[in-house]
């Protein structure tokens, strides 16, 4: 079919489309481009049509890649399409925002599906990353108002925003229902463009611009899920009081009386308020559940989008609400989203983002050892013999000066503390970007891309006097207040330039950055406590208030900190015939941080692909497709804030008013301490195969660090505890990622679909520095650096723990190797299952091996908590006052031992005997536990995330007005196996400071799109 | 419209180059931390980091005047651990301080405080472990980071000779700022140096016949021709007061800790068996006895445990609430006494051994003991408020004084051992909760006061004694260990362990 036009200088084009073999294609669409005009290529693949002499004509057709071709006055065209194997073509979105073809990428890059995030939305979008992408740890707190953390191949990677490497952003100020896609760059090639900031990888964020198809679109997306009980919860035993030696005492331990046994005891009465003699009763056995409220997590999205001729609209507004498993722990997140791109002619394009994000919690105290949490006060601390309820509403004896309370040192009523120590949050972010390309001239572009983001943070911390969990609060009562506010630029102006020669193609760009951070903290409060009880003000200071550029809880003293980085970088890709593919990059960065002979410093990359299934001629049937790649890369860091000044450290009005200074514990003569560097190569393959139902993606890295730059310990005899040097000592971290995609059923109206990720990488130290390297036997060229080392029992050569003469353990006075704190590997599993109008999804993720403090268990041996604490012995000794533990081992009969520095044994005439002799079983169990020392594998897996979604037929959709509509029964940290941990979620992979119960969510989602 | 944009696009770009234009010297300059101060401020620093009371409570619970019932305290039942060289690092403010001072006078007043900063930290340090760097610590900045170390009689003869030069230097001074102590007063401090020097010399009385050291020459040049501490008035003591940061560090606000200590034996039977009323101004009675009707002035109502019984025993005790804690001065006044490092009643004592041993002549050791008694009490009685929960209507008079030195028990008589024992109990009576671990080194010397020692408590692994020494740190294993290593073998056989004798007990 022909559909001629006039025009002028239009002249009749013909020719033929074929297919890679030669065969003639039917069916092809052919468009002149910008233009309503085409047709479709006849039985034998030829067509003709009327076209000016400078237009251009888009062939395309289903399953084979599209193809323009100028006219340039010819009248016969022959091309051949490539066939286009889906999703082997899939775009990945790489440094500086620039779409990347995955099949040509010399490194390992891993894509996931904006919409795969916005069933089940928690509080954190990071928690849903969790397992998704090999390689990627994602470390999730069980605490209320703590972020998961995120390891990428062992180290923190760089967010990037729209293209934007944002100085102040998080995953948390990222709305979730404006995630068009998340790609994660594994290693410092892929992110080799962003410079020392990208030596880690990087998570890049691409956010929606507009919604499906044209005219406007509405969505609503809520998830609402609900406290539907604990994963890991802390028990505790109730059969003993608090107190020491067996004997009932409200002040410290829980290794008093026998209760419930008829032991009368003077205890107080928290509703008569007196002291009162009653019995010793397990009235308090739930007093933590008790304590625990019914948090929840609601998360609601809305947005309109618009999309005309000339570009998108889009604005997205979302709120989070998060009430924690404590009383009055409440957030509020506000996330306001407005973004658009427009087209300005056909050759300016602009695209714009702005954010604002508004987060406020009255309270986010309660949790930690170290700052007197609720676990550390009611489980670890307080026995069981008294009724928190009764305390509830009731915390104060005189309001706002004594709370009702049975203790006097140490711990206070839960109740005051979660109404009255208040630890307040109100955090505002805004971040803008715009990005504005504009074509110069055939195959090159213009690309201008500034970037801001700025906070306002406010931190308050308030207290009554007379607290006795006094650790970052004052007894005396305080009001304080500290201020952060900050901003970051990040401006991106860059040329690219792409051309086809034959089977050649170039893609080049070069550019420049610059990079500033400056951020300010001030902080005040009152001092020697309140004038009037209850008015929480700086007005309200008994002394002249403290104001003080030093957060009093972390003694940072960095009030205002600036950086800025000026890049230049240029990149070059060259490809052939579509199998070879070459990527060359380059950055000279100059910092500021750095000393000035110093400061410029240059990392190249180079990163090479080839489709080996379009090498060779004959694939066995199976392979659909085979790609293997290397790739090589050096990434530098520089120093950070302010490490080259050799300042005095002042403190103002220390003792009567003087004022003090002292030098710098640390030698900073650091005029020629060089960028640190390290080098990374990767190998890696991905294929397809089995009619493309699976696809396979293997990588292996080598990352060598050194130019360390660190603050080497050196003698303190020295006048200094350490030296900023570039240590000799280097680091070598390999580490592999698999993962597979599969389609494992797709039969009729089923399908069931798998993503599985597996990964590992370990830490070495690969050579030692003569002078500076400790000399632990640790420490060793070819030893990992993730080591857990302590103190350890003393054990006789056949393994029995030895005891000293008074029947306790003999501990060693030096320290040993337990093992390695890092995962032997960690995997992921997410399912899919669509059956009709029904999606089930379910998410498993884990680690194995690692050894991880268990302090939340440990720790209770010490304080008398411990569940496995109440048997015979301890019944034995408190109740009919007979010590009977006998410690399982040996004595030293004779001999002796010595040891040298490190604790090897260098003489050793020791001879042993049974141990016999009788002791405190308390005594015995707050010295030795169960021998643990707390070391204890953290191995576990956990079900994250479930969802069973119906999605409404439309027409009953049409019947609310929606376009599209479907609910889910959605969960979140549904259900754990933990191999050894006891009473602590080891998600987070830290439970040195007690871990609050893992709360399981589950609740409801519907999405409404209009 | 092309060109338009092609314009501001260029504008742009230019912004952004030449925003990259900053100056990075002044971008890198923290504005919050001072490139350069005053001898003061870096003398301030050192005075408080020496006089300081930096640990509260391990000196009592290593000396046995106190028991701690939190937990198996390491100090409390003899394990001493390792020893860390941290409290050097301090020094390198020294020659900082010194060259930053005006010429003249000035700087004299600088370099006698920085001798005697240097003496005082290097004297604690060696005193613990043995040898240590000294000749060749402190010179990071010129390179030496691994410092070799001396003996520990060449330490000693430094410690000396510094004290010697620091004496000089503040005769030749004058009056100098920063000083929270003195207020700057170079006679007293010339009073400091040299008292001090006497404790270090008396610390070497195994060392008497080392024709290098010539303690006793020594001694009695500085007590015949030196200043020396003349009333309590010359304490070398923190002054405490009830604004932020400078209260006791026993005072009650923020303090968790006040549950936990015990009285020991040590202190109470002693104090009790001489009738001494200091027994009312150091501890409190028993709430269970006092519950029983007993009076807060009676003896009766006092209850100590022994310091070296099985924690378990202790811990029961705790429970039963039938002990002494601490008088409840210490935690109810921000003000309750000053910590004195050294004392006018410290340097009494000091001289009436060294009299009994020969060193000196003129006053008697009797004269002095008494004198150091009296200087003792009176400074309790001074800083003890009028207020019975304080004193228990037991309050140290004038005549009280007196009557005390009177008794037989406290007169000083009998053999030459007997006579030691009395002065150094009453050197241990006299500085509780003061003078650091002067006590337990007194006890490693001589034998005085003598510690019980129960093998089932004992956590030293000599299960019959008192440990002798602290090891050496970690962070000398790992940052100096050839030199360490060295020195380990040539004092100690390559053993580094707690009952070694250093050389200042052979």
């Amino acid at each position: 079919m022909i559909v001629p036009m006039l025009s002028f200088a239009q002249r009749q084009i013909s020719g033929s489309v074929r297919d890679e073999k030669g065969v003639g294609l039917p069916g092809v669409n052919i468009l002149l481009k910008t233009t309503t005009n085409g047709t479709i290529t006849d039985a034998d693949g030829k067509f003709s049509l009327n076209a000016p002499n400078d237009g251009m004509l888009v062939f395309s057709f289903i399953g084979y890649i599209s193809q323009e071709v100028k006219i340039d006055g010819k009248t016969q065209i022959e091309i051949t399409l490539m066939e286009d194997v889906q999703n082997l073509n899939e775009v990945v979105v790489g440094a500086l925002g620039m779409k990347l073809e995955e099949k040509a990428l010399g490194y390992s890059v891993q894509k996931i599906g904006g919409s795969t995030l916005q069933t089940v939305k928690g509080v954190n979008l990071a928690t849903s990353l969790t397992g998704k992408v090999s390689g990627l740890w994602v470390k999730n707190s069980t605490e209320f108002n703590e972020a998961p953390t995120l390891s990428l191949r062992g180290e923190t990677p760089l967010l990037v925003i729209d293209g934007v490497p944002y100085g102040n952003m998080s995953l948390k100020n990222i709305n979730q229902d404006d995630i068009e896609s998340i790609n994660v760059l594994k290693g410092p090639t892929a992110a080799a463009l962003y410079g020392s900031r990208g030596g880690s990888g990087a998570v890049i964020v691409t956010t929606k611009r507009s919604g499906k198809g044209k005219g406007l679109s509405v969505t609503v997306n809520s998830n609402n899920m609900f406290n539907a009980g604990f994963l890991m919860l802390p028990e505790v035993q109730h059969s003993y009081s608090a107190g020491l030696g067996s004997a009932y005492s409200p002040t410290d331990y829980i290794w008093g009386a026998k209760l419930d046994n008829g032991t009368m005891a003077n205890q107080w009465n928290p509703i008569s308020k007196k002291m009162e003699v009653s019995e010793l009763r397990s009235l308090g056995k739930n007093n933590f559940n008790d304590f625990l409220v019914s948090g929840m997590i609601s998360n609601n999205n809305v947005s309109l989008a618009q999309t005309g001729e000339n570009g998108s609209f889009r604005v997205s507004m979302s709120h989070i609400y998060n009430k924690g498993q404590y009383p009055n722990l409440k957030s509020n997140n506000t996330i306001f989203n407005v973004s658009g791109e427009m087209n300005v002619g056909e050759k300016f394009t602009l695209s714009s983002q702005v954010g604002y994000n508004r987060l406020t919690a009255p309270q986010i105290a309660g949790s930690g050892y170290d700052a007197q949490g609720y676990i550390y006060n009611i489980l670890m601390w307080m026995g069981p013999e008294y009724d928190l309820s009764a305390y509830k509403d009731n915390y104060w004896l005189i309001p706002n000066v004594k709370q009702n309370w049975h203790y006097n040192a140490w711990y206070d009523n839960p109740y005051m503390m979660a109404y009255e120590k208040l630890n307040g949050i109100e955090e505002n972010k805004m971040n803008a970007s715009f990005t504005a390309t504009l074509k110069l001239f055939e195959g090159a572009k213009l690309l201008v891309r500034p970037g801001f983001d700025l906070y306002q943070n406010n931190e308050t911390r308030r207290n009554p006097p007379g607290i006795l969990s006094t650790r970052g609060w004052d007894a005396s009562g305080l009001y304080s207040i500290a201020k952060r506010n900050g901003y970051s630029f990040n401006g991106d102006a860059f040329m690219t330039y792409n051309k086809t020669i034959g089977k050649l193609g170039i893609d080049a760009l070069a550019g420049g950055t610059i990079y500033k951070v400056d951020n300010n903290y001030l902080y005040s409060g009152t001092r020697s406590g309140l004038i009037i009880p209850g008015y929480y003000s700086l007005n309200n200071s008994v002394e002249r208030p403290n104001v003080s550029v030093v957060d009093p809880i972390t003694e940072a003293s960095n009030p205002r900190f600036r950086k800025q980085v000026n890049s230049l970088l240029a990149k070059l890709s060259l490809s052939y015939n579509n199998i070879f593919f070459l990527d060359v990059t380059g950055r000279n960065d100059w910092s500021s941080t750095m000393p000035s002979n110093t400061n410029s410093f240059f990392y190249p990359s180079v990163g090479a692909s080839v489709v080996m299934s379009e090498f060779f001629e004959t694939l066995p049937s199976w392979l659909d497709f085979w790609k293997v790649r290397g790739s090589w890369t050096v990434a530098k860091t520089d120093l950070g804030i302010y490490a080259t000044n050799n300042t005095y450290n002042t403190s103002t009005g220390v003792w009567n008013g003087l004022n003090t200074a002292s030098y710098p514990g640390s030698i900073i003569n650091a005029s020629n301490v060089m960028a640190e560097t390290n080098r990374t190569w990767e190998i890696g393959t991905a294929a397809y195969f089995l009619k493309k139902r699976f696809k396979l993606d293997v990588a292996y890295f080598n990352k060598y660090n050194y130019n360390i730059q660190t603050s080497a310990s050196i003698s303190q005899a020295s006048g200094f505890n350490s030296t900023l040097i570039n240590i000799d000592q280097t680091y070598v971290r390999k580490g592999m990622e698999i993962s597979l995609d599969a389609v494992i059923v797709k039969s009729g109206d089923w399908q069931w679909d798998a993503t599985a990720n597996w990964s590992y990488n370990h830490r070495y130290f690969k050579a030692l520095d003569p002078k500076y390297s400790a000399k632990n036997s640790w420490t060793k060229e070819g030893g990992r650096t993730d080591t857990y080392t302590g103190a350890t029992w003393l054990r006789d050569p056949q393994g029995n723990l030895i005891h000293q003469a008074n029947g306790l353990p003999q501990a060693s006075q030096y320290n040993s190797l337990y093992g390695y704190t890092d995962p032997k590997f960690i995997w992921g599993l997410a399912n899919t299952v669509r059956y009709k109008q029904f999606t089930f999804n379910a998410t498993f993720d884990g680690r194995i091996g690692g050894l991880l403090y268990n302090y939340s268990s440990y720790k209770m041996w010490d304080t008398g908590a411990h569940p496995d604490s109440d048997n015979e012995w301890r019944y034995d000794e408190v109740v009919n006052k007979n010590k009977s533990y006998v410690g399982q081992g040996v004595v030293v009969s004779s001999g002796a031992v010595a040891f040298d520095n490190f604790g090897n044994i260098t003489s050793d005439t020791r001879e042993y005997a049974p141990n016999t002799t009788k002791v405190s079983y308390e005594t015995y169990a707050r010295r030795y536990g169960d021998g643990t020392r707390g070391v204890t594998n953290a191995t576990f897996l956990k079900l994250r995330e479930l969802s069973i979604g119906y999605t409404l037929p439309s027409n009953v959709a049409r019947y609310i007005g929606a376009k599209g509509a479907s609910v889910s029964l959605t969960g979140q940290n549904v259900w754990m196996w933990a191999k050894e941990f006891r009473f602590a979620d080891p998600d987070k992979a830290n439970d040195s400071q007690l871990t609050s119960p893992s709360v399981r969510y589950i609740g409801g989602n519907i999405q409404l799109t209009f | 419209m092309k060109k338009i944009i092609a314009k501001y696009m260029l504008i742009a770009g230019g912004l952004l180059t030449l925003g990259g234009c900053s100056d990075f010297a002044e971008i890198n300059t923290n504005p919050n931390a001072a490139t350069t101060v005053t001898s003061e401020m870096l003398g301030t620093n050192l005075i408080l980091n020496v006089a300081a009371n930096s640990s509260f409570l391990g000196p009592a619970l290593l000396s046995k005047a106190i028991s701690h019932t939190e937990f198996p305290n390491a100090l409390q039942y003899n394990s001493l651990g390792k020893q860390s060289f941290e409290d050097l690092v301090v020094l390198t403010n020294v020659d900082k301080m010194i060259n930053l001072a005006p010429e003249g006078a000035q700087k004299n007043s600088f370099t006698g405080l920085g001798k005697f900063v240097r003496a005082w930290r290097f004297y604690e340090l060696t005193i613990r472990v043995g040898d240590i760097p000294y000749a060749k610590a402190l010179q990071g900045e010129k390179g030496v980071i691994s410092p070799e170390y001396s003996t520990q009689k060449e330490v000693f003869l430094g410690i000396l000779q510094e004290l010697e030069e620091a004496d000089k230097a503040f005769e030749q001074g004058t009056k100098f700022a920063g000083d929270p102590i003195y207020n700057g007063d170079v006679a007293k401090w010339r009073k400091l140096v040299n008292t001090f020097a006497l404790k270090v010399l008396l610390n070497l009385s195994v060392k008497e016949s080392d024709p290098d050291l010539n303690v006793k020459s020594r001694f009695n040049t500085i007590v015949t021709t030196k200043p020396l501490f003349e009333s309590n008035a010359d304490n070398f003591q923190v002054v405490y007061s009830d604004v932020a940061n400078q209260r006791y560090p026993w005072f009650k606000l923020n303090n968790q800790g006040l549950i936990y200590p015990v009285m020991s034996t040590m202190i109470v039977d002693k104090l009790r068996d001489l009738e001494d009323y200091r027994l009312f101004h150091y501890a409190a009675p028993s709430p269970v006895k006092i519950a029983s009707g007993i009076n807060a002035s009676s003896y009766a109502a006092y209850v100590a445990v022994n310091p070296s019984v099985v924690y378990s025993d202790l811990a029961a005790v705790a429970s039963s609430k039938d002990y002494s804690n601490l008088n409840a001065r210490y935690s109810e006044l921000a003000n309750s006494e000053p910590f004195y490092q050294i004392g006018y009643t410290t340097l009494q004592f000091i001289l009436a051994e060294a009299s009994l041993r020969g060193w000196v002549a003129g006053k008697t050791a009797s004269a002095y003991y008494e004198n150091g008694i009296r200087a003792g009490m009176q400074f309790v009685a001074s800083n003890t408020p009028d207020n019975a929960d304080f004193h228990h209507n037991r309050k140290i008079t004038a005549d009280y004084i007196t009557s005390y030195l009177a008794s037989d028990k406290v007169k000083l008589s009998g053999t030459m051992q007997q006579q030691l024992e009395k002065i150094i109990t009453q050197k241990y009576l006299g500085s509780f909760l003061q003078a650091g671990y002067d006590s337990y080194f007194d006890n490693r010397r001589t034998g005085f006061p003598v510690f019980p020692i129960n093998p089932l408590s004992n956590n030293n692994t000599d299960k019959d004694k008192m440990p002798v020494r602290w090891m050496y740190p970690d962070s000398e294993v790992n940052y100096n260990n050839e030199n360490l290593t060295k020195a380990i073998q040539s004092q100690y056989g390559g053993n580094d362990d707690f009952n070694q004798k250093m050389w200042l007990l052979k």
